[in-house]
């Protein structure tokens, strides 16, 4: 069986019939996607790494009773946004060094210090909005997709955008006028 | 600052993110050591139906009312052996009529004595009378 020429729900049905190489392709296809969705909500490598395992190890556990409604790949973007929001739940409640938040600052990817301040911004915007521009901007999926993804309409999908905008307009603004 | 050419920046720089080369690995090396079960919703199940057993059994549960009757009903307790045996001579109670006694007259005779009453009276009726 070619893996990596399977769709997803071909993958999940052969995992069903106790195909594990057919998970491991499903975890391979989908990882980075998973992992850097958890790095925009977690802002941490490590935690990010620790998240994206979760999310796979419960997909093992809980696939089995899929029964096909939604995308595979949604299930586990719903997961992995459940997963974060345990992971922050779970960081409030620890005693941080300052160093475990991993701003902008210490984000290796990011040199130039517009960039910078652009990345603090979004991260601070609220949580659809912040959503959906990590999937439709910075993941470049279609407004589709992300609708999907997030459980609403397209066209609350190109409102928030919108808003998401305009929010980092009104909030650089003051910079721009500094620079 | 261009903010849709930074987002998009941005955005280059996001997708660039890879997760470790590892992470299928480690996955894969947890899951080896767990077994997938497809059954084990079975418990929940188990429990469902035996806690609307529970329910059904305490809603059709047998009344007070019904115990008090149970005895009563003729030959359960020589049957069933529960009841001790009711003692030879005494009126059995499985029937029991009720006799309407004529009502007292309006204006009474002060001179002639009571002798009769209002009411039901519940009068024991001999074994084999009927």
């Amino acid at each position: 069986m070619n893996y990596d020429e399977t769709s997803d729900q071909q993958l999940l049905r052969a995992f069903h019939a106790g195909d594990i190489l057919a998970f491991s392709a499903l975890v391979r296809r989908h990882q980075d996607a998973i992992y850097r969705l958890c790095h925009s909500w977690l802002f941490d490598t490590q935690r990010s790494e620790d998240a994206s395992q979760e999310v796979f190890l419960r997909a093992f556990a809980r696939l089995p009773r899929f029964r096909f409604r939604s995308a595979p790949y949604t299930w586990l973007y719903r997961t992995a946004r459940l997963v974060c929001h345990e992971f922050n739940r779970e960081r409030r409640h620890e005693t941080t060094s300052p160093d475990d938040h991993a701003g902008p600052a210490s984000d290796p990817a990011t040199k130039d210090r517009a960039l910078i301040q652009l990345l603090d911004e979004v991260r601070k915007l609220p949580q659809r909005q912040r959503e959906v521009i990590t999937l439709r901007v910075f993941e470049n999926l279609s407004v589709r997709e992300t609708a999907k993804l997030m459980g609403c309409r397209e066209g609350t999908v190109k409102a928030l955008v919108f808003k998401a905008k305009a929010t980092l307009r009104k909030r650089l603004a003051p910079h721009e006028d500094t620079a | 600052m261009n903010i849709d050419t930074s987002l998009d920046e941005l955005g280059q720089q996001h997708r660039e993110l890879r997760a470790p080369a590892d992470l299928a690995n480690r996955v894969t090396l947890k899951t080896s050591r767990r077994t997938p079960k497809p059954h084990r919703h079975l418990g929940f199940w188990l429990a469902g139906v035996t806690t609307a057993g529970l329910a059904l059994a305490i809603m059709l549960r047998p009344t007070s009312d019904a115990r008090v009757v149970t005895p009563l009903m003729p030959g359960l307790s020589e049957l069933s052996g529960a009841l001790p045996d009711r003692p030879t001579g005494l009126p059995s109670f499985n029937r029991i009529r009720t006799v309407a006694l004529p009502a007292l007259p309006k204006k009474r005779d002060v001179d002639k004595p009571e002798t009769e009453t209002t009411g039901h009276l519940i009068v024991p009726a001999m074994e084999n009378s009927a």
